[in-house]
């Protein structure tokens, strides 16, 4: 749960360029407590990618973070450490330490010449200073813990031998090696087949629940983190339009957008059904709009949705959404907003 | 009796070098014993993970692999028995049409939409300039796409969801009467994945068009699919009305993906936990017997022998698809067949 007295991750009015100055990321502000977590949602464009690098600090070259904080551990503490003023050198005592990261594609993140002990090896030896043989009885036992069959064997085995879903625990055991505070998951099972993704997801959860990290994870699917994550962050075109816990939010739906995902999100049905989707299209990245930033695409847009930005608006139980609606500044009853009519199929829908 | 489209009967196939009188065991077999049939107008799915053989069959379905056994029926003519020659006019004559998966690395990036679309016309030779031009933006129209606006353009200045309109137009441009599609939309995010699905759907319903949809993901059949057939390890484990299938799976693994797949409701549905195997069982001895045993939770002595594909009794085929019409009215094509000793049984054991 939620301890916003204990957090491990404080991002803060963060903003982020893209190369040409446009603003990619806009006051993206949340707080991740010690043991939660967050999924973080939205579809390619939305800026979900680019929160997360910035928090592990691997923008894209020509990107950068051009306003807010993002902060690791409690405010006031010693270990408290505000990463947007890092050096490289303070990087290398956060990154692989106190936050792990895995991504979609784990072979790229793997040396293909060494083996994949070797490389679990040498992370333990630099990270936590083991010794040779203490490095290497601490990998069996890690490679173990994320479920690998024949440790040992694999221990000597090189990436290209694995398949996807084993190189993904490897990615992960070397992740957790150092017991970070935080480990973020970048799209970190969408490439893998459902059977193995399952046991990914339940890896992570059994992981945060025996280590107490907390855990970020990026996604395109609705359907992820509704299974996973006790609190969800949907974003749009570079804002959070809408936080809350999972179960509340994916109840009840307080912005548009948020309802239109969970629209065409899977729902486990397999008969012969109308499709929907979410007609139109994000704006152009960065794009500057006066008012709402989903206002093109949403059934419900009034005048006063486009004149000025609208800002987060809190609802309950720590459940918030950028729009008027739920708001009840719109005159309208206040709630969930209703479903507007199936969107047409599917001619012209964007193009 | 409605005749079939694609009749596959008995079909194996193997890769690596041919047996010779010393060493037989240069190949390996990667499709065992496969039956299906496709209609027109029917949307067949076919599911596995990676290495199943769904890619492999698909491929064999329009006569680009050669099968060690077997006959493969297109419009009642057996593709096994064609020449060379006459395998490759049937392939140019595009009555069978393939729309590969990843467009980015499918399509020429130097190449206009227009013209990677009007490309396979030239390959069947007969038409001007003129006509091929007009053929492909009548495809691109039946794709969803503005052929005015997006003709012109080349596949980077496209967004991912439409250059996969884009395969689904090149695709379709010889007027196909089966079109195969491997993974068409798992690099989409869910509302372009319902777009690209919604489309399949009305050009089977507007040009009686059969279409196979082959994916590891039971998300790119939802909605459309009429029959879905779980392959694994080369293996049809189960076959049948998808709605029956998935929402009352009769094999061990058919019940382990649904069970993974993960959704925005959760109700009345087992936990994959459930179904796989105690990791602290005897590992199978798995040169023999039931392709999926090494994994099932519920193996015992006698799946060391191969069970072979039965109807399932007791099903309720009428309840199951409310919009048959579409569908074909063959009694062998619609009844749910699996290949499992314990179909009937291993429910008891969920406990």
């Amino acid at each position: 749960m939620s301890r916003p007295d204990d957090p491990v991750l404080t991002v803060d009015g963060l903003d982020v360029t893209v190369p040409g100055g446009a603003h990619a990321v806009r006051g993206v502000s949340f707080t991740l407590g010690r043991g939660e977590s967050v999924g973080l949602v939205g579809e390619s464009g939305s800026g979900k990618s680019l929160t997360c690098r910035s928090v592990l600090g691997v923008l894209p070259t020509g990107c950068a973070v051009s306003g807010g904080r993002i902060t690791l551990g409690a405010g006031a503490t010693d270990s408290a450490a505000e990463l947007t003023s890092f050096t490289r050198k303070q990087w290398d005592a956060v990154r692989g330490r106190r936050v792990g990261a895995v991504f979609q594609d784990p072979a790229s993140y793997l040396n293909p010449s060494l083996t994949v002990g070797r490389q679990l090896v040498e992370q333990l030896r630099v990270g936590r200073g083991l010794g040779r043989a203490e490095a290497h009885a601490r990998s069996v036992e890690l490679f173990t813990a994320v479920g690998l069959h024949r440790p040992e064997e694999v221990f000597h085995q090189y990436p290209h031998e694995l398949s996807g879903g084993m190189l993904q625990r490897v990615l992960i055991a070397i992740a957790v090696s150092c017991a970070p505070e935080l480990l973020i998951a970048d799209e970190a099972t969408t490439a893998l087949d459902v059977v193995i993704q399952a046991e990914i997801l339940e890896l992570l959860q059994r992981l945060r629940a025996e280590q107490g990290l907390a855990l970020l994870l990026v996604t395109h699917d609705l359907a992820v983190v509704a299974e996973s994550c006790d609190r969800v962050i949907v974003m749009y075109a570079g804002e959070i339009v809408e936080d809350g816990p999972t179960a509340e939010v994916l109840a009840a739906p307080a912005h548009p957008y948020t309802e239109a995902l969970l629209r065409v999100a899977s729902i486990g049905e397999w008969g012969r059904r109308t499709l929907d989707i979410i007609p139109g299209r994000p704006p152009r990245t960065g794009a500057e709009l006066p008012g709402c930033r989903f206002a093109d695409r949403c059934a419900h847009t009034v005048a006063r949705c486009r004149e000025a930005p609208v800002a987060p608006y809190p609802l309950d139980s720590g459940h918030r959404a950028r729009c008027l609606r739920p708001a009840g500044l719109l005159g309208a009853s206040p709630g969930p907003v209703t479903a507007p009519a199936a969107a047409p199929v599917p001619r012209g829908a964007t193009a | 009796m409605t005749t079939a489209l694609l009749e596959i009967s008995g079909l194996s196939v193997s890769y690596g070098r041919r047996a010779t009188a010393l060493r037989g065991a240069g190949r390996t077999r990667v499709l065992s014993g496969i039956d299906l049939t496709v209609a027109p107008g029917e949307i067949l799915g076919i599911i596995g993970e990676t290495g199943s053989g769904k890619t492999t069959l698909a491929r064999a379905a329009v006569g680009l692999v050669r099968p060690d056994e077997g006959g493969i029926g297109f419009e009642g003519r057996d593709l096994t028995g064609l020449r060379r020659r006459e395998l490759r006019e049937f392939r140019r004559s595009g009555r069978a049409q393939f729309m590969f998966q990843d467009p980015l690395r499918s399509q020429d990036p130097d190449m206009t939409v227009r013209q990677i679309v009007a490309e396979p016309l030239a390959a069947v030779g007969a038409s001007t300039r003129r006509e091929r031009a007009a053929r492909a933006d009548e495809a691109l129209a039946l794709a969803g796409l503005d052929s005015g606006a997006l003709g012109a353009r080349t596949p980077g200045q496209l967004s991912g969801g439409q250059r996969q309109r884009v395969s689904l137009a090149r695709a379709i441009v010889t007027r196909p009467r089966l079109l195969l599609s491997d993974e068409p939309v798992s690099a989409l995010d869910a509302s372009n994945r319902n777009l690209v699905l919604s489309l399949l759907d009305r050009l089977r319903r507007e040009l009686g068009l059969a279409v196979v949809v082959i994916s590891h993901d039971l998300s790119s059949l939802a909605g459309i699919a009429d029959r879905v057939a779980v392959l694994y390890r080369g293996r049809l484990v189960e076959h049948g009305p998808i709605a029956e299938v998935l929402e009352r799976p009769r094999h061990p693994y058919t019940a382990l993906l649904t069970a993974s797949a993960p959704s925005v409701r959760r109700e009345h549905r087992l936990l994959p936990a459930q179904l796989r195997a105690d990791p602290g069982r005897e590992p199978w001895p798995d040169a023999r017997g039931c392709v999926f045993a090494p994994r099932c939770r519920f193996a015992e002595e006698r799946c060391r022998e191969e069970p072979r594909a039965v109807p399932v009794t007791g099903s309720h085929p009428a309840d199951s698809d409310s919009a048959g019409s579409h569908s074909a009215d063959s009694d062998s094509a619609d009844s749910h067949s699996v290949a499992c000793h314990r179909a009937g049984s291993w429910r008891e054991r969920l406990g």
